[in-house]
């Protein structure tokens, strides 16, 4: 089947790899379709915890809008050869890096933090779009690097590279995007052929700066790893939301209330039960049965993406799959720890699932660029 | 090298993540599948609370369903301290403390406590949006500050019929704990009940279903029906004030008894008190003197005696009877006529008449003690008439075996007794009645709040007093006083009264001269109808009871032979015709639809009666004030005009036609 593909590239030259044709004879159906089933799903929740809320039960059908915005974006960049335009990510990463401290002086201020641009009645997360940038930036410059990384000289500039944009999200303040630029980087390293020895140096040093760096989190923020680190510390607030998620979801048992049955969303007391906590309202809704399910596609997903990733020849491509799947992979981590007093709370969404819209379009990028990574896997 | 080393890589890095799945899983085994029955009954716990409602109390209306006390419900202001951040308690006092006009050390320490309390009970509306504002503006929490609807007792005439009605105080449900007057008789009654109920509570304190009507319904207290009548009542207690200012008296007592029914139809205690406020008042000020006060009776006594001298034979009709020119030595106590009235040997109503102590006086001497005073208990003296109210005194009635030499003499002329206001017009109306006592009574009808009745009081003779042929005589001597004796005043053109002044000297005062005047009639007298006695307490100036007491009763018989529109019982040439009362509406000028409502203005009441005002009012917040009665004649604010900050207004009732279309301010 291999062969044949290549042969009916080389000889025929029926459709070229930019061209539609190319694309749709190419494409993974099987990867496209179980995002799909996971926005599907993601649709179902949403309605199920918000359509007896005033202002919000629109919410579902928004994110229907915003799903097929995304499948237009998944397609033009499956079209897109990055193999040909990936000396333009520098000028990109510049407009990136501009466009987070432009958020500084134009942003529009929600719940405290500068993380948005207001276009009419649509808000953007430029933050959103960095994740990807950062990834494939790092992806070319490690793909360059031709022997292992052993010296600490080595690291400083895919460290500064990945640094910079997340001190500029930090200090939005936007502490769960800006905390997952960490892990990313030392994946991607790790991967790239870093040596063990520098990565637990860069373990310690992260280690080092989070506890230095706690006397000056705010006080919400020390609340939260509070409730994490000690269970039965329930200041006021912050055990709250917590507390009321494990119910949700431990309430929901085996099969669940079932769908628009879950009282824990519709009495209110699951706070953000279409975004944040969109996992303990499926639990509740779904049961155990359902958390598995969407667990079971999630692997999926993640399976099928990496595929390329040890059959593609070509180290750009190898990186910027995982990197992207890493990506992926530790928002899934960080938003189901939080909601099962696993992690702290860092108010991070579930990819795919959880409703908003910049945060959707970001991940139907995310596969498009794995497709089109996958369908040229032979050609780079 | 780098290549060979990559897929173990990716193999370890991606194990690694999905151990991490695998603790995911572990976790949701934890919570899902053993934890699943205690977190099911936390979330039970957590959103099925068991829901109270409070009760609401009955109403209070006259015997033509007039409201005389109704409840609304207000809001009552409730934090929940643990909902509130401790950085933002100071500044949301502060902010509290101008609005509740509590002082904000007070507010903060409630809120510094742990459970929910109450801040400030029953407060405006308008004081209720201020309060959800700046909760907003803090950016507080729904469940934070909240409130709690509780009820308010209104009564809507002011300190008319206050001392009969009562008052209410706080208790958990708001105005529903009645201690005093028909309040604290009827309480358990009015009262309604709390119910319990099982509902959905949001995470916003909001209850998801909605009580069911029966539930609600079942809470609602019993609805009063009084015998009292409003305009008879306003009609008393107007002619016992303006008297009261023209005397400069310290009290005064008037009622109006249905002779036939022994229905009380007005019950009136001057100076009285304004229910809102009742706490402000002496408790002094505050009892009922027709029930709680017993007095010395003076002449109006001469009834009684009369009624049992006839009764028992020990005089006849036509006895001549030796007055000795207003004084005489009786049993060695020297007694006068009063006013100077000088009279030789005279017929024995004519003693009547013109009240003659000397002639009582010498007739009670022919009265065996024992009879005496058993003719005394047979007239109620002594014993409480048992009407439905709370504090009813007994009076006072000495047995016989501690009677002096002196007591047949006073007793005849109404000394050495104490008769409370009630027992003198119920033992009068029963002599209207051929003789025949009835229980005295106020509450006619208990009603639920569907208006079915429930209970049902129906007139109850009591023990006959004297015979109906005594009774008959005694209304002739009566209806003489007002022909041709010291009751003159009391003449209505047209009708045919009759009754019986007295002067009581207060014994207890040695060195002042305070007097009591008092006056009982029974009207018509050729069939009564209507009992009446009123008496005014310390008068400065004149103190006769003929000057006092009498044109006081006659405005007040003149208004209510009007309000009954009873037919005149002599045809004169000369006759006046009675003007028509001018407090109460003609049926045809009373406005009927509600009046018409501009969101944020004073609605236009003109017209209203009371009760169609009360209806109209119900969906505004502030006080209400009335004045008068019949039906809306004035209003301050006027009407349109911008209802902010408005705590209360006030509106006058008065004869239709007379409404101040002129827009000045009241």
């Amino acid at each position: 089947m291999t062969s044949r593909k290549i042969t009916s590239y080389i000889e025929g030259k029926k459709s070229a790899p930019g061209s539609i044709a190319f694309t749709l004879k190419n494409m993974d159906y099987l990867l496209l379709l179980l995002v799909m089933t996971v926005t599907g799903l993601g649709v179902i929740v949403i309605y199920g915890s918000t359509y007896s809320i005033p202002g919000l039960r629109e919410y579902a059908w928004k994110q229907v809008v915003w799903g097929g915005i995304g499948l237009v974006f998944f397609l033009a960049l499956s079209l897109l050869d990055l193999s040909k335009v990936r000396h333009l990510i520098w000028p990109v990463y510049i407009l990136v890096i501009l466009s987070l401290v432009l958020l500084f002086f134009m942003g529009l201020k929600v719940k405290g933090a500068r993380s948005w641009y207001a276009v009419g009645t649509i808000r953007i997360q430029p933050s959103e779009f960095a994740k990807i940038v950062v990834i494939i930036c790092l992806a070319y410059y490690l793909s360059h690097i031709e022997r292992q990384m052993t010296r600490i000289r080595d690291i400083v500039a895919p460290a500064l590279l990945v640094g910079l944009p997340s001190a500029l999200i930090l200090i939005q303040p936007d502490f769960g995007t800006a905390s997952l630029f960490f892990p990313i980087l030392l994946i991607m390293l790790y991967i790239a052929g870093c040596s063990k020895r520098l990565i637990l140096l860069l373990i310690l040093l992260a280690v080092w700066i989070s506890l230095s760096a706690y006397p000056f989190l705010k006080p919400y923020q020390k609340a939260r790893i509070k409730v994490f680190l000690n269970p039965g510390y329930e200041s006021k607030w912050h055990g709250y939301n917590i507390r009321q998620a494990e119910i949700s979801l431990g309430s929901g048992g085996i099969r669940g209330k079932g769908w628009k049955q879950g009282t824990q969303t519709q009495l209110r007391f699951l706070p953000e039960r279409h975004t944040d906590f969109i996992f303990s309202s499926l639990g509740e809704q779904f049961g155990i049965v359902g958390c598995l399910s969407l667990l079971f596609l999630y692997t999926f997903i993640v399976l099928r993406s990496l595929r390329p990733s040890i059959t593609s020849l070509d180290r750009f491509g190898q990186l910027t799959i995982t990197g992207l799947v890493a990506c992926f992979i530790i928002h899934i981590i960080f938003n189901i720890g939080m909601s099962l007093r696993l992690l702290p709370v860092t108010g991070l969404p579930l990819p795919l699932f959880s409703y908003g819209g910049s945060f959707l379009l970001t991940n139907y990028i995310i596969f498009g660029i794995i497709e089109s990574i996958y369908m040229r896997k032979y050609l780079y | 090298m780098l290549q060979k080393g990559y897929k173990i890589r990716i193999l370890i890095v991606f194990i690694v993540l999905f151990l991490l799945f695998m603790a995911v899983e572990a976790r949701l085994y934890q919570l899902q599948i053993s934890s699943y029955g205690y977190l099911t009954r936390k979330a039970q716990e957590i959103h099925v609370k068991r829901r109270v409602i409070n009760p609401f109390r009955g109403e209070i209306v006259d015997r033509n369903g007039n409201v005389l006390a109704v409840s609304t419900r207000l809001k009552s202001l409730y934090v929940n301290p643990l909902a509130i951040p401790s950085e933002k308690k100071e500044e949301l006092a502060k902010l509290l403390s101008p609005v509740l006009v509590i002082p904000p050390e007070k507010i903060q320490a409630r809120l510094e406590g742990k459970s929910h309390v109450s801040l400030a009970r029953k407060i405006s509306q308008d004081k209720a949006i201020q309060v959800d504002e700046i909760r907003k503006n803090l950016k507080l929490i729904s469940n934070s500050l909240y409130f709690v609807e509780e009820s308010k007792r209104l009564y809507p005439l002011g300190r008319t019929l206050s001392p009969v009605l009562g008052y209410t105080t706080i208790d958990d449900s708001g105005d529903n704990r009645g201690i005093f007057g028909l309040e604290l008789k009827y309480n358990d009654w009015l009262s309604g009940k709390y119910e319990k109920t099982v509902s959905h509570r949001t995470a916003l304190h909001q209850y998801l279903e909605p009580i069911e009507q029966d539930l609600l319904e079942s809470t609602y207290g019993s609805r009063l029906i009084l015998t009292i009548d409003q305009t008879l009542q306003y009609i008393v207690e107007k002619a016992l004030r303006s008297s009261l200012a023209e005397t400069r008296a310290d009290s005064a007592v008037g009622l109006l008894q249905d002779v036939k029914t022994g229905e009380i139809l007005a019950l009136c205690s001057l100076p009285s008190f304004d229910p809102d406020i009742f706490h402000t008042y002496d408790a002094e000020l505050r009892r009922n003197r027709c029930i709680s006060d017993p007095i010395e009776p003076g002449s109006v006594m001469k009834i009684f005696t009369a009624a049992i001298l006839l009764d028992t034979g020990l005089v006849r009709m036509d006895e001549i009877i030796d007055c000795r020119m207003g004084h005489a030595v009786l049993d060695g106590r020297s007694v006068w006529d009063a006013g100077g009235h000088k009279m030789g040997r005279v017929p024995f109503p004519e003693t009547f008449y013109f009240s003659s102590n000397v002639a009582f006086c010498s007739l009670g001497l022919r009265i065996d003690p024992i009879i005496y005073y058993s003719y005394l208990r047979a007239f109620g003296f002594g014993q409480k008439t048992g009407i439905d109210l709370p504090d009813e005194s007994a009076g006072i009635l000495y047995p016989v075996s501690k009677w002096t030499k002196y007591s047949r003499t006073s007793l005849a002329m109404g000394y050495e007794i104490g008769i409370t206001p009630l027992q003198i017009i119920a033992a009068i109306s029963a002599l209207g009645n051929r003789g025949q006592r009835m229980q005295p009574y106020l509450v006619r009808e208990i009603q639920d709040a569907g208006g079915h009745v429930i209970q049902s009081f129906k007139p109850r003779e009591k023990f006959r007093m004297v015979s109906p042929q005594t009774a008959d005589r005694i209304l002739g001597l009566m209806e003489g006083v007002v022909v041709q004796g010291t009751g003159k005043k009391a003449m209505v053109s047209g009708y045919r009264i009759g009754g019986k002044t007295g002067t009581t000297r207060k014994s207890n005062k040695k060195d002042e001269r305070e007097y009591i005047a008092g006056f009982a009639a029974l009207f018509p007298i050729e069939n009564p109808r209507i009992a009446c006695y009123i008496a005014i307490d310390n008068p400065k100036g004149a103190y006769y009871a003929s000057d006092v007491a009498v044109p006081v009763f006659r405005e007040i018989a003149r208004q209510t032979l009007s309000h009954f529109a009873i037919p005149p019982s002599i045809a004169t040439e000369k006759m006046q015709v009675v003007e028509p009362v001018e407090t109460v509406a003609p049926k045809s000028m009373v406005r009927k639809e509600a009046p018409q409502v501009l969101p944020g203005q004073m609605p236009d009441f003109s017209g209203l009666t009371m009760k169609e005002a009360l209806k109209a009012l119900r969906n505004y917040s502030f006080d209400v004030r009335f004045v008068g009665s019949g039906v809306v004649i004035d209003q301050s604010p006027k009407p349109a005009a911008a209802l902010t900050d408005l705590n209360e207004c006030v509106l006058v009732f008065g004869k239709p036609g007379a409404i101040n279309l002129s827009g000045k301010e009241l």
